[in-house]
C-alpha cells in the first residue's frame, strides 16, 4: 500500500512539475495570440517565455507556428481572410522579435522548410501582394527575408550571396516592369547563382506562359499556390 | 460625328454637409500626415509656395489655403478635339461621355480566346470605339506589354491619327524632355504648339500612388502640360483595406487628398511657366476595395458604385469636371454575372454625372482583360443609360392632350402621325438586345446575344474607316516620330 502510495506522489510529481504546466501555459498563449490576431498579446507571451525560460525554438515551433498553421489552414478553407491573415503574420513576426536575442541560447534547432529572399522588382512600388505572400509562406514554415518593393537587381544578388536562400521570389505588378524579372535571372546566372536557387515568380501581369519564357522555376497566382509551389521546389532539391 | 450626350447627376449618396465633413478631412491630411512628392521641381515649388518641404525625406505638409487658391484658379471645364477639331467633348457640366475600359494587358479575342494584346488590338479598338455609336472617345483600350516608354506613346498616336478622327486617348509620361518632344509631335496635326494647347487631344493621366505618394515620372510629367496650360486628369485609384482606409469614407478622404494634393503642384508649377497657365484638372476616381480572400480590386461590386457617385460630389463641389469607372466586371467571360455587375457599375457612374466614364468592354478582376464581344455589348447598355439620363420630356407636345382627346376612349394609337414622329426619341431601339418574342428568336436560330456582338464587332472592324489622314501631316509625323525614338530610344524596357 505504502509503494502504490508513494509511486503515485512521484508519477504525479512528474505531470505537476512548475515548469512544465507554465510551460503548456505559454505555449498556448502564444499559439491563441496568433489564432486571435492579437499583437500585443503574442509580444507578451513571448516576454513570458524569455523570462520564465521556455525554450525560444519551441516557442516557435510549438507555439507561434502551430497558431499561425491554424490561421493558415483556415485561410485556405475561405473561413479567414487576407487582414486576419496579415495581423497573425503581424503577431508571429513581433513575437519572434522578442525571441531573436535568446534563440543562439537554445540547444534545438529551428525547423525550417526553407529561406526564401522575396521582393518586388525595381521601379515597382507594389507591396500588399508580395507582403501576402511572405506572410503565407512564412505560415507554411520558411524562413523570409523580405527585401520590400522597388529592388535594385544588385541588391537581389547581393542578398542571395549573403542569405543564402533555398529560393529566390519575384514579384511585379505592371506590365513595365514585369521585364526586370528577366534582368535579375539573368544576374543570378551571371553570378553563378541561378544553380544554387529556385526563382518563383507572380503578380497580376505575368502568367505561367511568362515565367516559362523568361526560365523561372515557378509561377504563382496568389499566396496559397506560392506555398505549394515553394514547397514542391524545396522537395525537389536543388539541382 | 458628334455624338448624343446627355447630363447626369440625378443620384447622390453625399448631403452638402458631409461633402464638407470629407473636404476638411482631406485637407487636414493633407496638413498633418502630408504626403511624399518623389521629384524636386515640384518640391522646390511647394517649398516656395509656403508649404513645409523636407526635401530629404521628400515629404510635403500642406497647408489648406494652398488648395483653396490652386482650387480657385481651374476652370469648371474643358474641351478636348479629335485630328478633325470638329469633333470635340465637352466636359463640363454633368455631360457625360464614354469611353473603352483602362488599358488592361489582355484581349478576349472574337475567337473566344484570352491573349495578351498585340498593336493590331490597339488599332482595332480605335477603329470599334469610332464605328459604335454610344461611345464617345477613341480609346486604346488595351496596353501591349512589350512596349517601352517611348515606342510605346509615339506609336500610338500615328495609329491614332491614322484611324480615328474624333477625340482620341493619345498622351505619354517619361522624361521631361521626352514629353515636350512628344507635345510637339502632336502639334505636328494641329500645325503649332499654340494651337495644340487651344485644342487639345487629351489629357497628362495621373495617378497617385496611394498612400499619399506622387511618383517622379508622373510627376515630371504632368509638370510640362501644366507649364504649356494643357489639361491634366488625378485620379486616385485606393484599394479600401490595402492602400487606403477599409471604410468608404476614409477612402473618399485619402483619395480626396490625393487628388487636391496633386492639382496644388499642377497649379504651381504652371505659375513658373512664362506665359503663366491655369491648366484644367479633371477630378478622377478609379478607387475601389480590395478582395480580402483574393488580393484583387474588384470593381464590379456596390463600393465601386457608391465611391463613383461620392468622388462625382466631390468634383462638384471643387467645380471640377469628374472622371469614373465603369467597368467593373469581375466575370471572367462576357455572362450572366459580368451583365450584372457592369450594369450596375456604369449606371452609378452615369447617374452620377461623371463627365468621362472609362466603360466599355472591361472584364476580370483588377480589369486586366477586356472583351470584343463585351465592348460592343456594353454600347448597346449605355444607349440604354443614354435614354435613361435623357429622362422625361414634359411638354404640351408629349402630355399629348389633344390627341388623348382625339382617340378618345377604346382608339388606338399606331396610325398617328404623333406616334410616328415622336416614337424614335421617346422610345430606345437597343441595336443588338434581342426584343423579339420566343417563336420569333426561334425562327432566327435562337441566337445567343454573344454571338451577334461578335458578328457585329467583325463588321464594325471591316465597314468603320475614318477619313484618311493627310498625306503631309502623316509624313511629318512619321519624320518626327523616328527622330524621338532614336533621341530617346526605342529599347524594350
Amino acid at each position: 500500500m505504502q509503494q502504490i502510495y508513494i509511486d503515485l506522489l512521484l508519477s504525479n510529481h512528474e505531470k505537476i512539475d512548475a515548469s512544465g504546466v507554465m510551460k503548456e501555459e505559454i505555449l498556448n498563449k502564444l499559439m491563441n495570440a496568433v489564432i486571435n490576431y492579437d499583437v500585443n498579446e503574442a509580444v507578451k507571451a513571448a516576454k513570458e517565455a524569455v523570462e520564465k525560460g521556455v525554450d525560444p525554438i519551441d516557442a516557435i515551433e510549438e507555439g507561434l507556428a502551430k497558431g499561425a498553421r491554424i490561421v493558415g489552414e483556415r485561410f485556405g478553407a475561405g473561413e479567414v481572410f487576407l487582414t486576419e491573415l496579415a495581423i497573425a503574420g503581424e503577431a508571429m513576426k513581433q513575437a519572434v522579435k522578442v525571441l531573436e536575442p535568446v534563440i543562439s541560447k537554445s540547444t534545438k534547432t529551428k525547423k525550417t522548410l526553407g529561406k526564401v529572399v522575396i521582393g518586388t522588382v525595381e521601379g515597382d512600388v507594389h507591396d500588399i501582394g508580395k507582403s501576402i505572400v511572405s506572410t503565407m509562406l512564412m505560415v507554411a514554415g520558411f524562413d523570409i527575408v523580405d527585401l520590400g518593393v522597388d529592388v535594385p537587381t544588385e541588391k537581389f544578388i547581393e542578398k542571395t550571396k549573403e542569405a543564402k536562400p533555398e529560393i529566390v521570389g519575384l514579384s511585379a505588378l505592371m506590365t513595365t516592369t514585369m521585364f526586370k524579372m528577366t534582368d535579375v535571372i539573368k544576374a543570378l546566372e551571371r553570378e553563378g547563382l541561378r544553380k544554387k536557387v529556385k526563382v518563383i515568380i507572380g503578380g497580376a501581369p505575368t502568367s505561367k506562359e511568362w515565367a516559362e519564357e523568361i526560365g523561372a522555376d515557378g509561377y504563382a497566382g496568389d499566396a496559397i499556390e506560392a506555398a505549394e509551389v515553394a514547397k514542391k521546389l524545396v522537395e525537389k532539391g536543388i539541382s | 460625328m458628334n455624338k448624343k450626350v446627355v447630363k447626369g447627376g440625378q443620384v447622390k449618396v453625399l448631403r452638402n454637409d458631409q461633402i464638407a465633413d470629407i473636404h476638411d478631412a482631406s485637407v487636414s491630411v493633407l496638413e498633418r500626415t502630408g504626403v511624399v512628392v518623389k521629384e524636386e521641381e515640384a518640391l522646390k515649388i511647394l517649398d516656395e509656395a509656403g508649404a513645409f518641404v523636407d526635401f530629404k525625406k521628400q515629404h510635403v505638409r500642406i497647408p489648406r489655403y494652398l488648395v483653396k487658391e490652386a482650387i480657385n484658379k481651374c476652370p469648371s471645364g474643358f474641351t478636348l478635339y479629335g485630328r478633325n477639331p470638329k469633333h470635340l467633348v465637352r466636359l463640363e457640366d454633368n455631360k457625360v461621355h464614354f469611353g473603352m475600359a483602362g488599358v488592361p494587358p489582355n484581349v478576349i479575342d472574337l475567337d473566344g480566346k484570352r491573349r495578351g494584346a498585340t498593336w493590331e488590338d490597339v488599332k482595332n479598338f480605335f477603329i470599334l470605339s469610332e464605328g459604335l455609336e454610344n461611345i464617345h472617345v477613341a480609346d486604346f483600350a488595351v496596353w501591349p506589354p512589350c512596349s517601352s516608354d517611348v515606342e510605346w506613346p509615339v506609336k500610338r498616336l500615328l495609329i491614332a491619327m491614322e484611324n480615328t478622327e474624333g477625340p482620341v486617348t493619345v498622351g505619354a509620361k517619361g522624361t521631361r524632355a521626352f514629353v515636350e518632344d512628344y507635345l510637339r509631335l502632336q502639334a505636328i496635326v494641329r500645325g503649332s504648339l499654340d494651337e495644340l494647347v487651344a485644342k487639345p487631344f487629351w489629357w497628362s493621366h495621373v495617378n497617385p500612388v496611394s498612400p499619399l505618394t506622387y511618383d517622379e515620372r508622373q510627376t515630371r510629367s504632368f509638370l510640362v502640360y501644366a507649364k504649356l496650360g494643357l489639361p491634366i486628369h488625378f485620379g486616385s485609384e485606393v484599394q479600401a483595406g490595402a492602400t487606403g482606409p477599409v471604410t468608404l469614407a476614409g477612402t473618399l478622404v485619402q483619395q480626396n487628398a490625393e487628388n487636391l494634393g496633386g492639382i496644388v503642384i499642377a497649379q504651381l508649377g504652371a505659375e513658373t511657366a512664362s506665359p503663366k497657365r491655369r491648366p484644367p484638372i479633371i477630378y478622377g476616381t478609379i478607387s475601389t476595395i480590395m478582395d480580402m480572400r483574393t488580393a484583387s480590386p474588384v470593381l464590379g461590386g456596390p463600393e465601386t458604385a457608391l465611391l463613383n457617385i461620392a468622388s462625382a460630389q466631390m468634383a462638384d463641389y471643387y467645380g471640377l469636371p469628374s472622371r469614373g469607372v465603369g467597368e467593373g466586371a469581375d466575370s471572367k467571360i462576357p455572362d450572366i454575372q459580368a451583365g450584372y455587375e457592369t450594369s450596375f457599375a456604369l449606371l452609378a457612374s452615369a447617374l452620377a454625372g461623371n463627365n468621362y466614364i472609362y466603360a466599355a468592354g472591361g472584364i476580370e478582376p483588377g480589369i486586366m482583360a477586356i472583351s470584343y464581344e463585351k465592348a460592343v455589348l456594353d454600347n448597346d447598355l449605355i444607349g440604354m443609360i443614354i435614354r435613361l439620363l435623357e429622362g422625361i420630356n414634359i411638354c404640351d407636345d408629349t402630355l399629348a392632350l389633344d390627341i388623348i382627346d382625339e382617340v378618345g376612349p377604346g382608339g388606338n394609337y399606331l396610325a398617328l402621325n404623333h406616334t410616328k414622329d415622336h416614337f424614335r426619341k421617346e422610345h430606345y431601339y437597343p441595336v443588338l438586345f434581342d426584343k423579339n418574342p420566343y417563336e420569333a428568336w426561334v425562327k432566327k436560330g435562337s441566337k445567343d446575344i454573344r454571338e451577334a456582338a461578335r458578328e457585329r464587332a467583325k463588321k464594325i472592324l471591316r465597314e468603320y474607316h475614318a477619313e484618311p489622314l493627310d498625306k503631309d501631316i502623316k509624313r511629318e509625323l512619321e519624320a518626327m516620330s523616328k527622330e524621338i525614338l532614336k533621341k530617346h530610344g526605342e529599347k524594350k524596357p
